[in-house]
C-alpha cells in the first residue's frame, strides 16, 4: 500500500489519502478483505494527525470503499462490480472535469480539447 | 476519542500586571494538543493552573472527568509533567532524585527509566546542578515517561534541545499515541514542533485563547494573502489580520479563504498559512494599526 | 505522606548529616557551659528548631516546591509531612544535644537538671512555640521572610532590653519572665500535679494545631 502526502499541494491531506486509497481499491491493488493500518498507525507513519486519518477513513467508509469492524480495524469492502465500474467512471470524470476547467481558463476550445483527447488515447494503445 | 482528558472552562487568573481571561478549551482523550503563543502569552500559567501549582481566580478545570482540586492526588498519579524551568534540589544526584520521586507512582517502570537514561545519555550519578539545561529537560522527560502516565503535560519540553533530539522526542510522542488512552498537552513557541505532531492547536495571546481547533481545520481555514499595496482597498483590508506593508507589497492573514478569494481574485497570492504564520500575524494583528 | 518525608530525607541528607552533626555538637558544647538550666534549654531548643527550618528553606532556595507539588500529593499532605518531619528532627537533635551536653567534661550543669521532667517539659514547650510561630512565617514569606523576622525579633529584643534598663519602659524583661513563672506556679498549685501538666500539654497541642491550620491555609493559597 503506497501513500504519498504532499504538504505543498492545495488539496487537504485527507483528500490526498482518500484519492490514493480509492484508486488502489478500484484498480485492484488493494483487494477485498485486505486490512488497512489503524488510523493511529497511519498517522504515525505519515506524521500527520490522527484526526486527519480518521476523517479519511470515515469518508471512505461512507462511500462504501472500506468497512471498519470495531476493534479489529478497517478492511477493504466487498466491491459490487457495477458500483465499482461506476466509481471508476467517477474518478475519470473528475479528472476530465479538471482538464475542462483548465482548458476553459486558458481559452482552449472544445474541438481542440477533443482532438487532444483522441491523440492521447491513441498513444496508449 | 470519547472522554476528554482535560476540560477547561472560563478559567481566570489575575496577577499584578497580567491576567488570564476566560480560557476555555478541551483536550479529547487520545490526542495531542499544542499550546502556542509568544513568550508571556500565558501558556505556562495555564499549565500551572491545571497542575494546581497556582491558584485560579475563577473557572473550572476537569482532568479525566474529575475536578482538579477535589481529586488532586489521584489525577496527578496519572500525569507525567515536564516544567519549563526544571527546579530540583541542586546537589542531589539523578539517582537520588529518582529514588525520591519514583515511590510516588504505583506504575513506576524502573527498567524503562534506566533504558531512557541510557538512551538520553544521562549519567545517573551526576549531580543535577552539573547538567546543562537540555539535559535537565531530558531528565524530566525520562521521569515523565517512566510511570505509564495517561496524560503528559509539558511546558516547553523542547527548549534547549537540538533538532535531532527534538525530532526523536516528537516521534516518541507519536509512538506513545498508538495507545488511544494517552493524551498529551504541550506548550511551545517552536511552531515546527507542531506541524508534524499536534492534533489540536490552541493559540494563546496576551492571556486569551485566540483560536483552538484541529490542525486540519486550521490549515484549511487560514491563509496568508500577499499582493501589491495598491490592491489593498478599504473593504479588502477588513478581511485581513496583522497586515504588514513593505516597499514590495503587503501581507495579511485571513480566516476566511473563500471570501478572500472573492475579494482579491487574481490580485493577490493566497498561500496556506503555517502555524508560525498564524502566531506571528495574530501577535502583530493586535498591535498594529 | 511517608513518601514525602523520605523525599526530604533523601534529597537533603548530604546537607543534613554533616551540618546537623557539627551543629548539634557545637550547641551541645555551649549548652553545657551555661549555668541556668532554663536558659540552656531555651537556647538549645531555639537552635534545634533552626535545623528543620534550614532544610525547608533549601527547597525555597531551589524553588523545588513546584516539583513536589506536581507529584501525586495534596497540599495538606505536604504541610503535614513538614510538621511531622520537623518535629522528628527537632526531637532527635535535642536528644543529641542533651547527650553531648551531659557527656562534655567540665560542664556546669548537672545531667539531672537537664533531664528533669520540668526541663523536658520546658523544652517541649519552647520547641512548640518556636516551631509554631516560625513554620507559618516560612510558608508565607519564605526563607527571606523568616530571617527578617528572626533578625527583627533580635533587634526588638535588644531595643526592649536597652529601654527597660534605662527605665524608659515601665517594665523589665526579667520582670515579665518572673511574673510568667509566678502565674504558672499558681496554676500548678490550683490544678495539682497531673492536671497542671495535662493542661499545659493541651495548650501546646492547641498551639500546634493552630499553627498547622494557619500554615495549611497559607500554603494552599501560595502560587508556586
Amino acid at each position: 500500500m503506497k501513500i504519498i502526502i504532499s504538504n505543498s499541494s492545495p488539496d487537504p491531506i485527507y483528500e490526498q489519502i482518500n484519492r490514493q486509497l480509492k484508486a488502489q481499491i478500484i484498480s485492484g491493488d488493494l483487494a477485498e478483505g485486505d486490512a488497512l493500518p489503524s488510523i493511529r498507525k497511519l498517522a504515525q507513519e505519515l506524521q500527520i494527525s490522527v484526526i486527519t486519518t480518521k476523517r479519511a477513513y470515515d469518508e471512505l467508509e461512507r462511500e462504501g470503499f472500506i468497512n471498519t469492524v470495531g476493534s479489529k480495524g478497517s478492511f477493504v469492502a466487498v466491491q459490487n462490480q457495477e458500483l465499482l465500474r461506476e466509481k471508476k467512471m467517477k474518478l475519470v470524470e473528475e479528472k476530465l472535469a479538471a482538464a475542462v476547467a483548465e482548458a476553459r481558463l486558458m481559452g482552449i476550445g472544445l474541438d481542440h480539447l477533443q482532438e487532444t483527447l483522441r491523440l492521447l488515447y491513441q498513444e496508449y494503445e | 476519542m470519547m472522554d476528554n482528558a482535560i476540560e477547561v472552562k472560563g478559567l481566570r487568573k489575575n496577577y499584578k500586571g497580567f491576567s488570564l481571561r476566560n480560557v476555555s478549551f478541551v483536550l479529547p482523550q487520545g490526542t495531542i494538543m499544542g499550546l502556542v503563543g509568544p513568550n508571556g502569552a500565558g501558556k505556562t500559567t495555564i499549565i500551572k493552573l491545571i497542575l494546581n501549582l497556582v491558584r485560579k481566580s475563577g473557572g473550572e478545570i476537569r482532568v479525566f472527568g474529575l475536578d482538579h482540586l477535589h481529586n488532586e492526588a489521584e489525577i496527578k498519579s496519572r500525569i507525567g509533567f515536564v516544567h519549563e524551568s526544571p527546579a530540583y534540589i541542586e546537589d542531589a544526584t539523578l539517582n537520588d532524585l529518582k529514588a525520591a520521586i519514583a515511590p510516588f507512582y504505583g506504575k513506576w517502570n524502573e527498567s524503562l527509566f534506566r533504558s531512557l537514561l541510557a538512551e538520553f545519555e544521562l549519567p545517573a550519578d551526576k549531580k543535577f546542578k552539573k547538567l546543562s539545561h537540555g539535559m535537565k529537560m531530558k531528565f524530566q522527560i525520562a521521569l515523565a515517561l517512566s510511570h505509564d502516565a495517561d496524560l503528559l503535560i509539558m511546558d516547553e519540553p523542547t527548549s534547549g534541545l537540538d533538532p535531532v533530539f527534538r525530532r526523536e522526542l516528537l516521534e516518541r510522542l507519536s509512538a506513545l499515541m498508538q495507545d488511544e488512552r494517552k493524551s498529551v498537552l504541550f506548550s511551545t513557541h517552536i511552531t515546527s514542533d507542531l506541524e508534524r505532531t499536534a492534533d489540536y492547536i490552541t493559540f494563546v495571546h496576551e492571556g486569551e485563547i485566540v483560536l483552538s481547533k484541529s490542525r486540519d481545520e486550521i490549515k484549511e481555514t487560514w491563509a496568508v494573502v500577499k499582493g501589491p499595496v495598491e490592491q489593498l482597498t478599504g473593504e479588502r483590508r477588513i478581511l485581513l489580520k496583522g497586515i504588514r506593508t513593505t516597499a514590495f507589497g503587503f501581507e495579511g492573514l485571513t480566516g476566511d479563504i473563500p471570501a478572500a478569494r472573492r475579494a482579491f481574485g487574481s490580485a493577490a497570492v493566497i498561500d496556506r498559512a503555517s502555524i508560525e504564520d498564524i502566531m506571528i500575524f495574530m501577535d502583530r494583528g493586535n498591535n498594529h494599526a | 505522606m511517608r513518601n514525602l518525608i523520605l523525599l526530604d530525607l533523601i534529597l537533603h541528607r548530604k546537607f543534613l548529616l554533616p551540618f546537623g552533626g557539627i551543629y548539634a555538637v557545637w550547641v551541645g558544647f555551649y549548652a553545657s557551659r551555661v549555668e541556668s538550666p532554663r536558659l540552656s534549654v531555651f537556647v538549645s531548643t531555639f537552635l534545634c528548631c533552626i535545623i528543620p527550618l534550614m532544610i525547608f528553606t533549601r527547597e525555597d532556595k531551589f524553588k523545588a516546591a513546584a516539583v513536589s507539588c506536581s507529584l501525586p500529593v495534596t497540599r495538606k499532605q505536604v504541610v503535614l509531612s513538614r510538621y511531622v518531619l520537623g518535629w522528628a528532627m527537632m526531637l532527635v537533635v535535642y536528644a543529641v544535644i542533651v547527650l553531648i551536653a551531659a557527656a562534655f567534661p567540665g560542664g556546669k550543669l548537672k545531667t539531672g537538671d537537664i533531664l528533669s521532667l520540668n526541663s523536658i517539659f520546658l523544652a517541649l514547650a519552647f520547641l512548640t512555640i518556636f516551631f509554631s510561630i516560625l513554620m507559618p512565617l516560612l510558608v508565607r514569606y519564605g526563607m527571606v521572610g523568616m530571617f527578617a523576622f528572626l533578625i527583627g525579633l533580635q533587634v526588638l529584643g535588644a531595643v526592649v532590653l536597652f529601654l527597660s534598663a534605662r527605665k524608659i519602659l515601665p517594665f523589665s524583661v526579667k520582670g515579665i519572665i518572673v511574673s510568667i513563672g509566678r502565674a504558672l506556679a499558681s496554676l500548678n498549685a490550683h490544678l495539682g500535679a497531673p492536671g497542671y501538666y495535662l493542661f499545659l500539654v493541651a495548650v501546646l497541642l492547641a498551639l500546634s494545631a493552630a499553627s498547622f491550620a494557619l500554615s495549611l491555609f497559607l500554603f494552599k493559597r501560595k502560587d508556586l
